[in-house]
């Protein structure tokens, strides 16, 4: 069963080539497009109490340090402030929150909160400062960069119970929502009324808003629509010192600095969000699906260059290599052909007077490469069931990887779009190198690539090759002109590139920003700046959270 | 050191009498580089000098009054393309370029950047992002911050910055691009700019549709959220301001007119023209101009009210469901209306010069009403006698003391355009 955790000592490495311990093996194969948290038993059978986890990346500057007796005060100040119903401390109930969709580092936290309302994450925050134990915030855990990793330990506030859509008013064009709120509850709240909540990650059945804000999510349809801060009016947030700060609103703008536009994005270190005001868009008035056939994947890749060069700006084009579409095919029996090379969803949308002659321009881009159109999907509304067909293949397609390994590494790069060709053919080497199975399914219009690295994670070796695969594959997206991260985040397993991406001074730039709403780096500490570059850690380099 | 004064290579025309402005003109520096621009702010920082950025200085006067003197720091000279991926639609320039420039660079390969503020030929895109200014085409194409994926700043202490990158996703550290648009130089003087752009729409149109009064204007709007049609642009104009923008292209004034914009392929704007003429309430009146036609009434609504200081112009932010409640309550003998209907954005200038206390009597009306809503009212053109007394950026707003710790954090001498912007030194 997905998610469901069992004990199974093993060996596993973190990316520093640092030795650690598997516990949860099974969670190997979580991955975040398929992983529901809903479908972990709440009270898992309890293994013997044993001594808490090693902690991740000991040794790091910076770690913070849990006191134990501040800790023990703080969950009983806890258990007091919200009800026993809504924490959780026993190790095996836990467990399920030592990780994310990144899944090769792990750490428990020592206490993990839910709670309910605003006032909840408030009073939980102050018990917190009060302690000086760090707390770090989490949706459903769907992200693949660990942004959500208990570095250290402390209090995992999670977010799952605050899930009412408190407001939708369609002729405003916004939606206001609580945090815990799945990305796809919202797009079916809206079903039928016109308008749609743009964003839609592929993980949307099961990532929360309250997520994709602090990631900044994307997914197919961002191509046209954009990602999920093109589409946030306004948040409240609840400050690392407990006070709570409203930003932006339902108009299209404040006065003063675009305080909205920074904070998505933040990967929880400026703060906890409760409440998200969306933008509603129109849905549009018609579209066309289509399935385009390669032979190659060279060709898949020089088809999608073409049609961006082409000035055509669909609103999705989806690749998926020939590993990808036997697993899917394997598992929904859409239709794929398996025998081809790639194939690639087109998607067009638009007035329906339009997309006739896009719908040729595409198609003649599509032969000029050697492929072939398959499947013609015209549509009206997205409920048509082939459509629906066809993008649940696509969004579930993580979920089918699990007919081919038991565990598998997803990493989520970026290239300019033209470099799709180089960077596809690169992976291909890379996995020939390391004697790795990388299957590809991805975001192939906005140049968004998620090689999925396949490997035994009984075997440590295989672990660390995956690791140094992944490593190569991240390091040529930044010599391509591109990033590391297109929808994901940096949380801990990238903090190693940013000095690759961004000088020393933008890095100081960026902590100094942090560290105005989070002076004591007590909220989500060593996440997406590498420690060192604030100004609490450049005055007392010692300086621990708890300490 | 900062140097006495620097010669700029070419005249320059500005839109606005900076001698209104003295204080921010005891030195002028003309950098020809980068580094040369971040030594300068450097110097000025040592020196705890203040640095007024200026790009075309069509916004010369938008703000409050600078609180010291100090280097108007111009950005003409960095005007190169840095990178232009053609195929990639994505370009990278130098920050003072200016957007009719870079608009004819993308032309060239049928692009184009979906940002339409005024001053095209003049506003230089460092300037453009800095205030972040918009056009009537936001309908579409949203906030220019939405189209910048990469920057580059020198911040108060003269340390070129880097946010974001040349790719069209990317979530690589925080989001200095949105930060830094719409601040207003105050955190940093703009370098750099990497924009993703859009084919060129093949055709153009614009229905003018006349309505009798502000209740036939409101079921037009709501009218509209729900078309079939997906209009680019929707502005509203009261009579005054419609004859302004109509009469050189022929059309009819009415008590509200309603220009709705499309931008799409020819036969994507040939349906839409259609549906629209369907669509509006039968009190209305509609005429299409197409393609050329189109263009002087495109032009006229991108130009706005422009900077004549002495007719004060009001920036009231609203919902988009209370737009013509709200104009049903302004008094158009005393103001013109021009509002970006589909996004609760109402510009209104006063007709003739108007005392501060009447315009201020008359905007505490609409103040409260739309501040209950969740807007704001600010006056991004007034006399400058005004701004001492009146807050010109409106009512503070609980997350004004984060805004003043990033100020400080990025310009921790409070050196950049001080007293402009939000009262920050």
């Amino acid at each position: 069963m997905e998610g469901h955790c069992r004990d199974r000592p093993g060996i596993r490495y973190d990316v520093r080539g640092r030795h650690i311990a598997v516990r949860n093996a099974a969670s190997f194969r979580r991955h975040p497009e398929t992983f529901d948290p809903r479908s972990i038993p709440m009270s898992i059978a309890h293994a013997p109490e044993t001594s808490s986890s090693p902690a991740l990346a000991t040794g790091h500057a910076g770690v913070p340090h849990v006191d134990p007796a501040a800790l023990s005060a703080l969950i009983d100040a806890l258990r007091h402030a919200i009800g026993d119903e809504n924490l959780i401390t026993h190790r095996d109930e836990r467990i399920v929150y030592e990780c994310d969709g990144y899944v090769i580092e792990k750490n428990l936290p020592d206490v993990v909160v839910f709670p309910t309302c605003r006032d909840h994450v408030v009073e939980i925050v102050k018990l917190c400062n009060k302690y000086a134990i760090p707390f770090v915030p989490r949706g459903a855990g769907t992200s693949l960069a660990g942004g959500t990793l208990a570095v250290g330990g402390g209090v995992m506030i999670a977010l799952t119970r605050m899930k009412r859509i408190l407001e939708i008013n369609h002729r405003d064009r916004y939606a206001v929502v609580e945090p815990g709120v799945v990305n796809v509850w919202l797009t079916r709240a809206l079903g039928g009324s016109g308008f749609h909540y743009a964003p839609d990650p592929s993980s949307q059945t099961a990532c929360t808003i309250g997520g994709n804000v602090a990631t900044n999510s994307g997914g197919p349809h961002t191509l046209k629509y954009g990602v999920t801060v093109n589409h946030v009016l306004g948040v409240e947030m609840v400050m690392p010192d407990g006070s709570i700060v409203e930003f932006g609103g339902p108009c299209e703008e404040t006065p003063g600095l675009d305080m909205t536009g920074l904070i998505v994005g933040h990967e929880g270190t400026f703060g906890i969000v409760t409440k998200a005001i969306v933008r509603l868009t129109r849905d549009p008035e018609a579209g066309r699906t289509f399935l385009g056939v390669f032979d190659s994947i060279e060709s898949c890749t020089r088809t999608v260059s073409d049609i961006i060069a082409a000035g055509i700006v669909p609103a999705a084009l989806e690749m998926l290599d020939n590993l990808m579409i036997r697993a899917v095919e394997e598992a929904f029996h859409f239709g794929f052909p398996t025998d081809a090379g790639a194939v690639l969803i087109i998607e067009t949308d638009g007035v329906e007077a339009g997309l006739e002659d896009q719908a040729a321009a595409i198609e003649t881009v599509v032969l000029k490469n050697g492929g072939s159109v398959q499947k013609k999907i015209p549509w009206r509304t997205r409920k048509e069931p082939e459509y629906m067909a066809i993008w649940k293949s696509r969004k579930s397609a993580f979920g089918a990887i699990g007919r081919l390994s038991p565990t598998f590494c997803t990493q989520d790069g970026v290239v300019p779009r033209t470099k799709l060709p180089h960077i596809l053919h690169f992976i291909q080497k890379t996995g020939e190198k390391y004697g790795i199975r990388i299957a590809n399914v991805f975001h192939a219009g906005d140049g968004n690539i998620h090689p999925i690295l396949m490997f035994d994670e009984t075997k440590p070796e295989q672990v660390k090759t995956v690791l140094a695969a992944s490593h190569e594959i991240l390091s040529e997206c930044i010599a391509s002109g591109g990033s590391v991260t297109g929808e994901h985040g940096i949380g801990v397993e990238k903090m190693e590139f940013m000095d690759k991406l961004f000088s020393p001074e933008s890095l100081e730039a960026m902590a100094s920003v942090r560290d105005v709403f989070n002076p004591e780096n007590r909220c989500s500490p060593l996440k997406l700046i590498p420690y060192g570059c604030g100004c609490l850690e450049k005055a007392h380099p010692g300086h621990h959270a708890g300490a | 050191m900062v140097p006495a004064a620097t010669d700029t290579t070419e005249p320059r025309q500005h839109t606005t009498d900076t001698t209104q402005m003295p204080s921010t003109e005891e030195v002028l520096a003309a950098p020809s580089g980068v580094d040369e621009l971040a030594n300068l702010v450097a110097s000025c920082a040592e020196e705890s000098r203040a640095v007024f950025p200026a790009g075309g200085a069509t916004a010369w006067t938008y703000g409050g009054i600078p609180s010291r003197s100090g280097v108007r720091l111009e950005t003409n000279q960095l005007d190169k393309v840095i990178d232009y991926p053609v195929d990639d639609m994505t370009i990278t320039v130098e920050s003072g370029m200016t957007l009719g420039r870079l608009q004819s660079i993308l032309a060239e390969n049928n692009q184009y950047l979906p940002i339409d503020p005024p001053n095209a030929g003049t506003a230089t895109l460092g300037g453009i992002m800095a205030t972040g200014w918009t056009g009537p085409r936001r309908q579409a194409n949203l906030k220019p911050r939405d189209q910048v994926i990469g920057i580059a700043f020198v911040d108060g202490l003269g340390r070129l910055i880097r946010g974001g990158g040349r790719v069209v996703k990317n979530v690589a550290g925080y989001d200095f691009p949105k930060l830094l648009t719409g601040s207003m130089g105050a955190l940093g003087v703009i370098t750099e700019l990497t924009f993703k752009v859009r084919p060129r729409p093949e055709s153009t149109a614009i229905a003018w549709i006349g309505l009798p009064d502000a209740q036939s204007l409101a079921s037009l709007l709501d009218q509209l959220n729900l078309s079939e049609t997906r209009p680019t642009a929707i502005e509203v104009l009261d009579r005054t301001r419609a004859e302004a923008i109509g009469k050189p292209s022929g059309l009819n004034p009415s008590a509200w007119v309603a220009a709705v914009g499309f931008d799409e392929s020819a036969k994507a704007v040939a349906w839409q023209c259609d549906k629209i003429r369907e669509e509006v309430p039968k009190s209305s009146t509609c005429e299409i101009l197409r393609d050329d036609a189109s263009q002087p009434v495109w032009s006229a609504l991108t130009e706005g009210f422009g900077s004549d200081d002495s007719r004060p112009v009001a920036r009231v932010v609203t919902r988009p469901g209370r737009v013509a409640e709200l104009l049903d309550q302004i008094d158009t003998a005393l103001w013109s209306v021009q509002a970006h209907g589909g996004q609760g954005i109402v510009s209104l200038q006063a007709r003739e010069s108007i005392a501060c206390e009447t315009a201020l009597a008359e905007a505490s009306e609409w103040q409260d009403k739309v501040e209950a809503w969740g807007g704001s009212v600010v006056w991004p053109v007034c006399p400058e006698a005004w701004k001492a007394d009146y807050p010109v950026w409106g009512k503070h707003r609980p997350e004004r003391d984060l805004m003043a710790g990033i100020k400080r954090a990025l310009d921790p001498k409070g050196i950049l355009n001080p007293g402009r912007f939000l009262g920050l030194s």
